[in-house]
């Protein structure tokens, strides 16, 4: 029993850098709860001094957050003067309860569409992006779950801004230049197998339709 | 990326695979835990037939202390069977803790060798090289933070490991690399200390310098401490049967497919001159 009170109390310090300056300013209590061994209980008090439980906290967090990076990286690059809050506030709420991090990605679609509902987030085309990033990722999943492996998924999706102009740059995780001219523009995003296409199908009067490149799952 | 290991399967010996990419683990007790991802399974399933597999999982935290979750392996042996892995690899370490409502870890973290978790691994261990039908390798864990008072060194707890259980090594050495580092001891005494006849498969790997750490990033080429412990290692390893190149899934725009091939062809080089076996691979994370 002790040993699992040991990791479990280890888990719970990796996933609450809080929890850790806690034990390392020399509060027990954040371990009396545990029923630990004298042994387990110097180990880690030790470990919380060591640079390398900093580390080790920064990496799990990274990792847990991996997938919101892959999937959302131009609502990332939008939100980016208030990211970190977000994730702070994300990562306190939300605990890692499975290896695969199925749930994370999930948890911060509901955060970003609750604080945009609310009005807490004012940010320049952050709307048509995560719109945007949101429609990729359903067809995505929709695709995982195809056993046809040929098959094809189309999706629309409207903007109010040039998505040449927004996408090109985002996908260099660039921000987009502000005060971009507001129309009426509709991308056509298909699917083939892990291959995305993105099609502008209506763009600014006298401009042709584009093909946007190329991207792969 | 997959068109990419497609594209470069003739270069390649074997391929080593994460299998929990090809399903959706809905946890434990759910009917139908495991839902397979048609798209990757097929992956798997094409790769599987044109070079021989090998399965690396990140699921099973053997080390849990709590949990012992045979469902999970028995997913791990059927897939095993399926894709005929000549292997099966874990980590020695645990990201899982609770039963019921589990809760991870994020990160794969060490155990301390003592006697009590040597115990432990040697019941389990001796479980699955039962039903398996190929064999089973446990992989030398990245830390970044030490236990005091441990009652074995890492070499004498993968060496007993092994010989009360039949078990086999997965010797990564950027993660011994990046501990030696971290952790300012000698590799070399480490590999002497080590039952190099265990080892079976090697991973070597770039990483990348944060808060003054080295980790264990899978990002970039190998480094040149590490082609050096290659160097050493692969004529001492008497049954190695492989040397596989990790790469993270980010890493593949700043090397490049150039860059990737770059290091299984140097891997490939200091094998054909130190050691008999000819067989080098990829994987992604």
């Amino acid at each position: 029993m002790s040993l699992s009170a040991f990791q479990r109390a280890l888990v719970e310090l990796t996933l609450s850098p809080r929890l850790a300056r806690r034990l390392y300013g020399g509060d027990l209590g954040v371990i009396d709860t545990y029923n630990l061994s004298e042994r387990e209980r110097r180990r880690l008090s030790d470990i919380v001094r060591q640079a390398g439980m900093s580390v080790n906290c920064t990496i799990a967090r990274g990792n847990g957050f991996e997938a919101i990076g892959d999937l959302f990286p131009m609502t990332c690059v939008l939100l980016e003067p208030i990211l970190r809050d977000l994730l702070d506030d994300l990562w306190e709420d939300v605990r890692p309860s499975n290896y695969q991090f199925t749930g994370e990605a999930d948890a911060f679609v509901t955060r970003v569409q609750q604080k945009m509902a609310q009005g807490e987030l004012s940010i320049e085309y952050l709307d048509e992006i995560f719109a945007y990033e949101l429609t990729c990722l359903n067809m995505a999943q929709e695709m995982r779950n195809q056993t046809n492996t040929a098959c094809e998924i189309e999706r629309f999706v409207e903007f109010r801004h040039s998505p040449q102009s927004l996408l090109l740059e985002l996908s260099k995780l660039n921000s987009p230049p502000s005060g971009l001219p507001q129309g009426s523009y509709c991308a056509r995003l298909i699917l083939r197998g892990m291959k995305f296409e993105v099609q502008m199908l209506s763009a600014q009067p006298g401009s042709s339709p584009c093909l946007l490149p190329v991207a792969e799952l | 990326m997959h068109s990419f290991i497609q594209g470069v399967l003739s270069y390649l010996d074997y391929v080593a695979v994460i299998p929990d990419r090809a399903w959706i683990d809905r946890g434990t007790g759910v009917s139908e835990r495991f839902r397979v991802l048609p798209l990757s399974a097929a992956v798997l399933n094409e790769i599987s037939q044109r070079l021989p597999v090998v399965l690396h999982g990140i699921g099973l935290s053997i080390c849990s202390a709590e949990i012992f979750d045979q469902e999970y392996a028995h997913n791990l042996i059927a897939w095993a069977n399926r894709l005929h892995s000549s292997w099966i690899s874990e980590h020695l370490s645990f990201t899982r803790v609770g039963t019921g409502h589990e809760l991870n870890a994020a990160i794969a973290l060490p155990v301390p060798y003592d006697r009590e978790v040597l115990e432990l691994l040697v019941q389990r261990v001796r479980w699955l090289t039962e039903i398996l039908e190929c064999d089973f390798l446990l992989e030398n864990n990245v830390y970044y933070f030490r236990y005091p008072e441990q009652e074995l060194s890492e070499e004498e707890f993968l060496n007993q490991l092994c010989n009360r259980t039949g078990c086999n090594i997965l010797l990564d050495l950027h993660n011994l690399y990046t501990n030696s580092l971290n952790h300012n001891f000698d590799c070399r005494e480490y590999l002497k200390q080590l039952d190099l006849s265990r080892v079976l498969e090697i991973h070597i790997a770039g990483g990348t310098p944060m808060m003054g750490f080295h980790t264990d990033s899978h990002t970039g080429p190998v480094l040149d401490g590490v082609w050096q412990l290659l160097e050493y290692t692969v004529p001492r390893a008497t049954r190695l049967r492989g040397v596989t190149f990790e790469f993270h899934e980010s890493s593949f725009r700043l090397l490049g497919e150039e860059g990737i091939l770059e290091q299984v062809h140097c891997a490939r080089n200091i094998v054909n001159k130190l050691s008999t076996i000819r067989n080098c691979a990829l994987s992604c994370l």
